[in-house]
């Protein structure tokens, strides 16, 4: 893996400055990425059932009588 | 709106500091074009202020599209800022990303807008809007970036403006 390293830009003089990431550095790194990840987990599975439900819900109107253009004008 | 500083990315990195912000604007405005090393399609771009890291204090409320469908989420925890274009997207296309500190040099808790959008002129497209609060009472003097552990690719440019109004 390729070593994790940090830019330092230094705004007052406009120097910036290289160097490889501290180990509380990646930690927290790793720490937000799992959160997001999971967070985004959550909102996809959560998109995934709202979509299976309309399809559903879909199906049974047309199976009802409904026209495809009247399920969609609801 | 002046300059503070501005850098366009001629190595791959995986943080970006910046530091010593002069403390003689009212708000603060960065602006970043962006493309990660990352293989998802989904990662994102973090950004704390003023030495915070995970887990942060604050309060962000996220409306995020992508051209088939919407939805909403809140977090207190961490800065989640957009996602990322990355090497499941067109090539040479980077995400662009603009977040608006208001009163960044007060003691106040701080007020963030961020406009977010991975357009590729492909299907994998997401545009972010988040508000939010963080609830540092410090002044802003350096935000950190990073990518999840991905890298800044080259040509990625952020540049950093001051608002005085």
């Amino acid at each position: 893996m390729t070593t994790p390293t940090v830019i330092e830009v230094d705004c007052s003089t406009g120097i910036s400055t290289e160097r490889p990431m501290t180990a509380d550095e990646i930690q927290a790194m790793e720490e937000r990425t799992a959160a997001f990840a999971a967070e985004q987990a959550e909102r996809e599975a959560a998109d995934a059932a709202k979509a299976a439900a309309k399809a559903s819900a879909e199906a049974k109107l047309a199976a009802l009588g409904l026209t495809a253009d009247e399920i969609a004008a609801l | 709106m002046q300059p503070i500083f501005s850098r366009t990315l001629t190595s791959t990195n995986t943080n970006i500091n910046i530091n010593n912000i002069p403390q003689i604007y009212n708000d603060l405005y960065l602006v970043l074009s962006v493309r990660s090393s990352g293989s998802t399609g989904s990662g994102s771009i973090g950004a704390y202020f003023s030495g915070q890291t995970y887990p942060s204090l604050a309060s962000w409320t996220t409306a995020v599209g992508n051209g088939s469908s919407v939805s909403s989420s809140r977090n207190s925890a961490y800065q989640n800022f957009g996602n990322v274009n990355d090497t499941t997207h067109t090539a040479n296309t980077f995400s662009s990303h603009t977040i608006y500190i208001s009163d960044y040099g007060t003691t106040k808790f701080k007020q963030c807008i961020v406009d977010s959008v991975s357009e590729t002129n492909a299907t994998a497209v997401q545009t972010f809007m988040l508000s939010g609060l963080d609830r540092i009472n410090i002044p802003v003097t350096s935000i950190t970036m990073d990518m999840g552990g991905n890298l800044f690719q080259i040509g990625s440019t952020m540049t950093l403006y001051g608002i005085s109004r």
